[in-house]
């Protein structure tokens, strides 16, 4: 193991992949900072880049944006009370206010460390947990892979702001899925009659669509600047030292909330979002003095972003051992792996263990570069979210389709990302989450294998299918996992009525 | 009374069941294993569909006050033309990138976008332009080499 370690870290000094990581950690600083865009939008975006690309090149750069994309989202949170992705919403409670009184660099300098040595941390327990999923994964067989995939999509559903609706788009997913020849039937399937679609629809123009396409078309919609509060020119960034210093001071609030989010990473659907919120309330309920939380305490801002940069170690080893995502971002990072010619799940981990530690290093070190170059440029990077978006929209747009093309010189791949940008507005618009979709058209394929390995070991009786105990422990895991929303939405009635 | 037989929750629950029951139909058509799992996932997805369309109908037929509400700040707040622009928009830049390929479209589009729908300035509209132009010739063309799609125009 310490032979790729040291192969990997040797991989990434090398000068045009040392260009790569920083460019990945430049694009996720940017759109981190940017409300509404995020990693999935940048990976999206720069999955076409990577087609010439070495595999291991391409997953350094998706490594610097992944490393990157929280770090700048805490800026805006920080200095507009505009969370600049979902999980930064928790640095807000206290760096706003922080913001309020001044101290917007102490704020700063705390996020930043906390998030940096975060993400360290979160490296690092991947680094020790990945031998043991190597060896959890050797029992799994047909059922339990699955039960596996079912319960990643269950779970992420179930995570959703609606279930019924996100079930409905899981199906949509699947069948997107079906579209082209079938290899175990030896039949074309949902094609149409058309060409193009008899090879399916490939993973990237639909992901480029979702994401980036639909985005610029909620922009258009919305209108205006992205930010739509603060005021720029009062920002002022001063004490950043004072805000690493305080960041230090406060170790034990770093290890906590590194913890609570490379735990809630493993677990699909979870995501950075309740990570950070989990580790914000456990850090003020653990707290002595809580009077100041709220108001501008710094402990607010380390506890959340130490969280959501760390969960980015767990929510690979899902991806990475099972080749299960557990967020869109994981989603998309998975449509590059396979894209390069890699398929996650056990083989990737046993048999590539170079590339999967040029990933854990990447993410290592771009959550350290995000971290500096955030520190020296914050008071400029902020004055990206008050470009008009009617300048970025057509510019992103281009870019999409022309990305969607690269991959297969195909002009049909450009109408598919143009339809899945629709599909994906409207989605948004009508409330019915896209994730499901996403992460049902990437298990799909695995599901339906397994399903059919699993019906012809069983000779069709699934019954059998229950002396299978991993089999049988997914299961539950399935079974709680819808429960879970009607369960939570009971308890919070109950508690409602007794406040 | 229009809000309510406008309710777009109740119109897309209802697209989702005729989607449910076209796939559904079509899985039957496939022989053999090549069927077997899509059935299983129709039938599923039909089942869910019904189950939206329950909702929606009995939201429909019976709205409290708060649901109205929010139906009509719904309506108010989103604006379907502006949406069908954005659509227009890109519908245009696929017809132009159909017809005269991507380094004719880039500009065009960009340059028209900013200038109509941004309304900013002609120097600036330029300026944005050119730079989209030049970043997709720059990364795409030289850096990555890959050939772009000339248009059916201009092919040959």
């Amino acid at each position: 193991m310490f032979d790729s370690v040291f192969t990997a870290a040797s991989y990434l000094a090398d000068g045009m992949n040392l260009l790569f990581l920083l460019l990945g950690v430049v694009v996720g600083v940017v759109f981190g900072i940017i409300p509404g865009l995020g990693g999935a939008t940048a990976i999206a975006l720069l999955l076409p880049l990577t087609f010439g690309m070495q595999a291991e090149q391409a997953i350094t750069l998706m490594g610097g944006v992944m490393g990157a994309v929280t770090i700048g989202g805490s800026i805006t949170a920080i200095l507009l009370n505009t969370p600049g992705t979902a999980p930064n919403a928790a640095t807000c409670f206290d760096g706003y206010p922080l913001t309020r009184k001044g101290k917007a660099g102490v704020a700063i300098g705390a996020a930043v460390t906390a998030s940096s040595v975060g993400g360290v941390i979160g490296a690092l327990i991947l680094i020790m947990l990945l031998p043991v999923a190597k060896s959890i994964i050797l029992f799994f067989g047909p059922p339990a892979y699955f039960m596996l995939a079912l319960l990643g999509l269950t779970a992420l559903t179930a995570a959703s702001s609606n279930l019924l609706r996100g079930l409905i788009g899981a199906c949509l997913g699947l069948f997107i899925g079906f579209v082209g020849y079938d290899d175990l039937g030896g039949v074309t399937r949902y094609t149409g009659g058309i060409d193009y679609l008899w090879d399916g629809l490939s993973i990237v123009p639909v992901l480029i669509g979702l994401f980036a396409i639909a985005e610029m078309l909620k922009l258009y919609v919305d209108g205006g600047t992205i930010a739509k509060s603060g005021d720029m020119d009062s920002v002022g960034v001063s004490g950043t030292l004072e805000g690493i210093k305080s960041a230090f001071r406060h170790f034990k609030v770093i290890l906590s909330g590194s913890a609570i989010g490379s735990v809630i990473g493993t677990v699909p659907g979870v995501g950075g979002t309740v990570a950070s919120f989990l580790s914000y309330s456990f850090t003020l309920q653990t707290s002595k003095n809580k009077e100041e939380f709220g108001k501008g305490d710094v402990r607010g801002v380390i506890a959340p972003e130490a969280s959501n940069n760390a969960k980015d170690g767990g929510a690979l080893i899902p991806t990475l051992a099972f080749g299960i995502p557990g967020s869109a971002e994981m989603a998309l990072f998975l449509g590059v792996l396979v894209l390069h010619g890699m398929d996650p799940g056990p083989m990737l981990l046993l048999e590539r263990e170079f590339t999967i530690f040029v990933l854990i290093l990447a993410l290592l070190a771009a959550t350290v570069a995000s971290g500096i170059i955030v520190l020296l440029t914050a008071r400029y990077l902020i004055k990206v979210t008050y470009i008009d978006t009617s300048i970025l929209i057509p510019s992103v747009i281009v870019i999409s389709l022309v990305g969607a093309y690269a991959l297969h010189n195909s002009i049909g791949d450009v109408f598919a990302a143009a339809f899945f940008g629709v599909l994906g507005y409207l989605m948004h618009r009508f409330d019915y989450p896209r994730i499901t979709l996403v992460i049902a058209l990437v298990l799909g394929g695995l599901m339906e294998r397994n399903y059919f390995q699993t019906s012809l070991m069983y000779r069709g009786d699934w019954s059998k299918a229950f002396g299978d105990t991993p089999f049988v422990i997914l299961l539950g895991l399935v079974v709680v996992a819808l429960l879970m929303p009607m369960i939570s939405k009971a308890l919070k009635r109950k508690t409602g009525q007794k406040a | 009374m229009m809000v309510r037989l406008l309710n777009s929750g109740l119109i897309v629950a209802a697209v989702m069941v005729l989607c449910a029951i076209s796939v559904l139909i079509a899985a039957y058509s496939y022989q053999g294993i090549s069927g077997t799992f899509p059935q299983l996932v129709g039938w599923i997805f039909l089942g869910l569909a019904l189950l939206e369309l329950t909702v929606q109908v009995v939201a429909v037929m019976r709205p409290p006050k708060e649901r109205q509400a929010a139906v009509e700040d719904e309506m108010a707040g989103v604006s379907v033309v502006k949406e069908l622009k954005a659509v227009g928009w890109l519908g245009g830049l696929l017809l132009a990138l159909y017809l005269v390929g991507f380094l004719i479209s880039t500009p065009l589009y960009v340059f028209a976008f900013l200038r109509f729908s941004g309304r900013l300035s002609l120097p600036m509209c330029a300026a944005v332009a050119a730079g989209a132009t030049a970043f997709v010739f720059v990364v795409f063309v030289q850096l990555l080499e890959y050939k772009l799609f000339p248009g059916v125009l201009l092919m040959g």
